[in-house]
């Protein structure tokens, strides 16, 4: 498994994104109000336009199959608002569309990719 | 003074001693029984200040301006002639003559007294104690003490003697200010009145992992310090203190604040023991349930009072007292007081704690339920009758979901389902007590006393929202607890009424963008966290989160980039532009008034010409560059910054502009010089954020080239001055402004202006334009005049201040992260590298840029990336 620096932390305010190009890739990475990172398409496919690390971090509670409820974050688009999961890439506004998901983790200060 | 001066005419003087909390709120009481139309009142205050918000004292070392937590208002004070002395300390009673003495002295006579001198905090008789680094924790004063203190460069670690619910509360406070805190408490766990044994332990492992040390079962048997408590320079250099504890074990710490617990404040009596006045046997002023001394026309209420050997450490019971004494006072003697519940509800560090009743399962036969999680620090106890039929108390901490379901069953004596664990138990289906289960005497907020029928009756007679009702019954107004009831009380009325209504402003707020604004405005709050730990729940979302950003904006004007505003800011506020659907940004320098000099043109020509930008005038009388890339944005604003322009705020619901016609410099028909107008009025209202942006425009003459009458504020020169029209828009409901004011001056125009923005950013909803907003307020045009022009609700002077506060604290947003190297960072589409975004792809038709189509982008050729 390969791992690559891409940022320190502080380079991504609390409770915002930011767009890192990996490997050709556009990719959104969200750091959330406890530190916990996410990261997702940063290509919006609704407004076709490279966005999404710029939308607004929101959390829902929803009822999963076995009826519990839990609260789960997500981004909603700048352009039209539409809502991604943050930890699963699910669009909460249209179950046909599922985003990409990305591997990071917190080494010291440094946000660090991991792939195969 | 002298025992004459006071007293006028026939009516007697009513005398209250000490202007705290409760004696403030029997004044309140007094003024509504009219007891201040059959006496004089005086109050004695022992310190220099009125009536203030003890409960949030500790915001203070957040926001250090006491004028936030005053509660009293002098104006309404003067108005019922209630004359406040303050910095008077009462040192002398004589109940037989009906005198008190002040410390200066003076004799005053009374007709009526009520004894309102609070307590005082109790500090072990340690030696040592009198340090100057040590201090207690009540008052305004020692809180100024403590943070002096504080702020020395070498001081940098506290203790707090007490692990009590106080001791907590000051142990935040240390951690607030920076020091390395420790607790230190003589009990073997924290919150013994409150808490079992299990429940402490939890409350100080949690406590623990926020970094503040606690230490249990020490008690302090002297305390040295390495220089002498008088020494010349008392509060100047290194001053450790070393606690020597009775085990041998010791601590040094560089200041102490005690808070031991507290004793009522009975000095005066004690110190005077043939005043009449009979105290308790371990202190206080006795009372019985009229709230009525041995003494004739003595009264005692709040925590300087004994009732039942009980001494009430809450502000509820005592506000209690303080309606029932001026009822009292005022010859109707049904009211009575006849204890209070003691349950508690509270966030302390950030760790929710509950308490209710037989917290420690002492009575008879009692039996207790248990659920204990160790991993995520939650521990529930329910205590209930011996058959299992009644709940008799709680214990929670870690998780206080369940916390105002069981105070109703406890309060109101309910039956318990067959299994009461599940009222406790995670993932199970709780029997959830209704609001329509409850009786019509359930209190719902302890603070104002205020019930179920109370609260739904109110609503009958038009308090249709949270806040119409607390208004009208006190219901929330202190502690806050009670919020989520009191709205679902409201709910439940309305629904019953056969309203459907749900004002809620997104599942996290259960309040109204009016609600959110007066608890932001009234505690002062300045951050979204602070906001939602305090009135919301869960993370918050792209509704409530802008909408917050708008209103603090509105309130306190700060720069909208401020690291924590950053989060709440949509991307337009976030990046100072409007996005556009390819992801690239516009550009609109504020042109005020459509007016503007060649060079400046030139300057948007030559930005335009050099970033490659489509150039377009708007309907708003300014010019529009579009495709601007996100990480062009600093390098055009700097040119256009030092050019002289600002930001013309097209992003922002804000001030737009001010349109305006040409006006009597040039056209032959103008009356007036409409420009000038238009300039001052843009230079006075941009950037103020408000629900919904805000248009204006300026006619010179009738003719109304400046189409004023569509816009949110429209004025028209007449031959004597303005016609004032509002409320108009265009857009998607086009309304006509309505003439608000005939022939106005400019000055008292402004005014009205003012008045009028900050009353519909106070009142409006979100996203709602002046026009649909004039059209929900009930009593229409009228009601809108008689609050601006005749000032009805007595608000215009504070509306005015508000908008002055922001008008002075401007600043051009842009102008301000151009030189802030920190903001600029954003400004770049990759994190981790210099390129742009190749997906942003221009094709050049009629002579200018666009967005190129997704077939375009595959076949044309594509415009060299600017
Ligand atoms: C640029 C401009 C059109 C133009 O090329 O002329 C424009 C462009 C936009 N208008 Fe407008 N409006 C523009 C003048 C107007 C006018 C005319 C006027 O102000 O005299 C109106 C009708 C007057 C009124 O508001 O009462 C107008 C009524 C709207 C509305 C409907 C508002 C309503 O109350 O119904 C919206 C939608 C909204 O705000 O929710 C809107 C929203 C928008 C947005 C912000 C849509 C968006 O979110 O992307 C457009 C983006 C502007 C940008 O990217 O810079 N725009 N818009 C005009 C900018 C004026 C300026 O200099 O700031
Ligand atoms: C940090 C802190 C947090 C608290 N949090 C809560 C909470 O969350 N919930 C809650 O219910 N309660 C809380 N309390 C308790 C609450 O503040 C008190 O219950 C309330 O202030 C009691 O009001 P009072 O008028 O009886 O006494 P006070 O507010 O103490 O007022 C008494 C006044 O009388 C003056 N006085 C005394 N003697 C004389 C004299 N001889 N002559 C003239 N004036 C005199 C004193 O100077 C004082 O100003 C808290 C208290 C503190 C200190
Ligand atoms: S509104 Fe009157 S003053 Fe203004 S341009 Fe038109 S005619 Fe001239
Ligand atoms: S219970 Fe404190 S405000 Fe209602």
């Amino acid at each position: 498994m390969n791992q690559q620096t891409i940022c320190t932390l502080d380079d991504i305010i609390p409770e915002t994104g930011v767009c890192a190009l990996i490997d050709g890739k556009q990719i959104a990475i969200f750091r959330t109000k406890q530190n916990d990172l996410f990261a997702l398409d940063n290509y919006d496919p609704f407004s076709q336009a490279n966005v999404l690390s710029r939308g607004l971090i929101g959390g829902t509670t929803i009822t999963d199959d076995t009826g519990t409820a839990k609260e789960v974050l997500y981004v909603a688009s700048p352009i039209y608002k539409q809502r991604f999961n943050l930890a699963t890439g699910q669009c909460l506004d249209d179950e046909s569309i599922v985003l990409n998901t990305y591997k990071f983790k917190l080494d010291g200060n440094n946000v660090v990719a991991n792939y195969e | 003074m002298s025992s004459t001066a006071l007293s006028t005419e026939n009516k007697g003087n009513l005398v209250v001693i000490g202007n705290g909390m409760v004696g403030h709120h029997f004044i309140e009481r007094a003024i509504e029984q009219g007891l201040h139309q059959q006496f004089d009142i005086h109050v004695f205050a022992e310190e220099d200040r009125p009536a203030y918000d003890r409960v949030y004292l500790s915001s203070y070392f957040e926001h250090k301006d006491a004028s936030k937590l005053n509660l009293v208002d002098l104006t309404a004070y003067e108005l019922s002639k209630v004359n406040l002395h303050l910095n008077q300390c009462i040192v002398d009673i004589d109940s037989a003559s009906q005198r008190i003495t002040t410390e200066a002295g003076e004799i005053i006579e009374y007709s009526e007294l009520v004894l309102a001198t609070g307590s005082y905090p109790f500090v072990p008789p340690i030696p040592g104690r009198e340090h100057p680094h040590c201090h207690v924790y009540r008052t305004i004063a020692d809180l100024d003490e403590i943070l002096a203190i504080a702020e020395l460069p070498t001081v940098k670690k506290g203790v707090v003697v007490g692990g009590g619910l106080l001791g907590l509360e000051a142990a935040k406070a240390l951690v607030t200010l920076g020091l390395d805190t420790y607790v230190v408490e003589f009990a073997p766990q924290l919150m013994g009145v409150q808490l079992d044994a299990a429940g402490g332990e939890i409350l100080k492992r949690k406590i623990e992992a926020l970094g503040v040390k606690v230490l249990t079962g020490k008690n302090t048997k002297e305390i040295l310090s390495n220089t002498a408590p008088n020494s010349d320079d008392p509060s100047g250099d290194e001053q450790h203190l070393t606690m020597q504890f009775t085990d041998g074990t010791s601590l040094t710490t560089d200041m102490i604040v005690f808070s031991a617990g507290i004793r009522p404040q009975d000095g005066l009596i004690k110190n005077n023991p043939e005043c009449g006045i009979e105290m308790g046997g371990r202190g206080g002023i006795l009372i019985n349930e009229q709230c009525r001394t041995n003494a004739d026309h003595v009264y005692a209420v709040g925590e300087c009072a004994v009732w039942d050997n009980k001494v009430f450490g809450l502000v509820a019971p005592g506000y209690n007292m303080a309606s029932i004494c001026a009822a009292q006072i005022a010859g109707d003697s049904k009211q009575t007081f006849t204890g209070a519940d003691m349950s508690t509800k509270l966030k302390l560090m950030g760790v929710d704690v509950g308490s209710i009743g037989d917290a420690h399962g002492t009575s008879d036969g009692s039996l207790s339920y248990l659920y204990q999680n160790p991993a995520e620090g939650i521990y529930k106890k329910l205590v209930t009758t011996p058959d299992n039929k009644r709940l008799l108390g709680a214990v929670l901490v870690g998780d206080t979901e369940d916390y105002n379901n069981l105070l109703q069953l406890y309060l109101n004596d309910i039956d318990l389902p067959a299994h009461p664990e599940s009222l406790i138990l995670p993932n199970v289906e709780k029997p959830v007590m209704g609001i329509d289960n409850l009786p019509d005497t359930a209190t719902i907020c302890s603070c104002y006393n205020v019930t179920k029928g109370a609260i739904c009756s109110a609503v009958e007679n038009g308090a249709y929202s949270v806040s119409d009702v607390k208004t009208m019954t006190s219901a929330g107004s202190g502690c806050g607890g009670c919020a989520p009831m009191v709205k679902d009380t409201v709910s439940y009325q309305l629904t019953a009424m056969g309203f459907e209504v749900n004002n809620d402003l997104c599942e996290h707020f259960a309040y109204s963008r009016q609600d959110l604004y007066s608890l932001i405005r009234v505690h002062g709050i300045k951050t979204f966290d602070e906001l939602l730990t305090e009135h919301g729940s869960g993370h918050g979302c792209e509704i409530c989160k802008p909408t917050v950003a708008s209103i603090l904006a509105s309130c306190w004007n700060d720069y909208v980039l401020k690291t924590e505003l950053t989060p709440l800011q949509d991307s337009n506020d976030y990046y100072l532009g409007n996005i556009q659907k390819d992801g690239t940004y516009s550009v609109v320098p504020r042109v005020p008034g459509g007016e503007i000099t060649a060079d400046k043109l030139i300057v948007l020509g030559q930005v335009a010409k050099q970033f490659n930008l489509y150039t377009k005038i708007t309907g708003g009388m300014r010019v529009d560059l579009f495709g601007a890339r996100m990480e062009q944005l600093p390098d055009i604003w700097t040119q256009l910054v030092q050019a002289g322009f600002e930001t013309g705020h097209a992003y922002g619901k804000s001030l737009r502009t001010v349109k305006s016609c040409i006006g009597n410099n040039w056209c032959r028909y103008g009356v007036d010089d409409s420009i000038g107008l238009a300039l001052r009025l843009e230079d006075r209202y941009k950037g103020v954020r408000s629900p919904h942006k805000i248009k204006m425009g300026v006619s010179g003459c009738m003719r109304e080239c400046a189409e004023a009458q569509s816009k949110d504020f429209g004025m028209i020169a007449t031959e004597n001055g303005w016609n004032l029209f509002v409320c108009g828009n265009g857009g998607i409901t086009p309304r006509h402004g309505e003439l608000f004011a005939t022939d106005l001056d400019t000055e008292t125009m402004v005014k009205y202006i003012d008045r009028i923005i900050m009353f519909y950013i106070k009142t409006a909803d979100k996203l709602q334009r002046t026009s649909k907003w004039r059209e929900s307020l009930d009593g229409g045009l009228d009601y809108l005049k008689a609050v601006i022009i005749e000032d009805s609700l007595g608000i215009a002077d504070e509306l005015e201040a508000q908008m002055q506060l922001l008008v002075d604290n401007y600043v051009c947003e842009w102008a301000a992260t151009i030189n802030d190297t920190e903001k600029l960072k954003r400004f770049r589409h990759f994190v981790n590298s210099e390129k742009g975004d190749d997906n942003v792809v221009f094709v050049t038709d009629r002579e200018q840029i666009r967005p190129a189509t997704d077939a375009e982008k595959a076949t044309i050729n594509l415009v060299e990336l600017a």
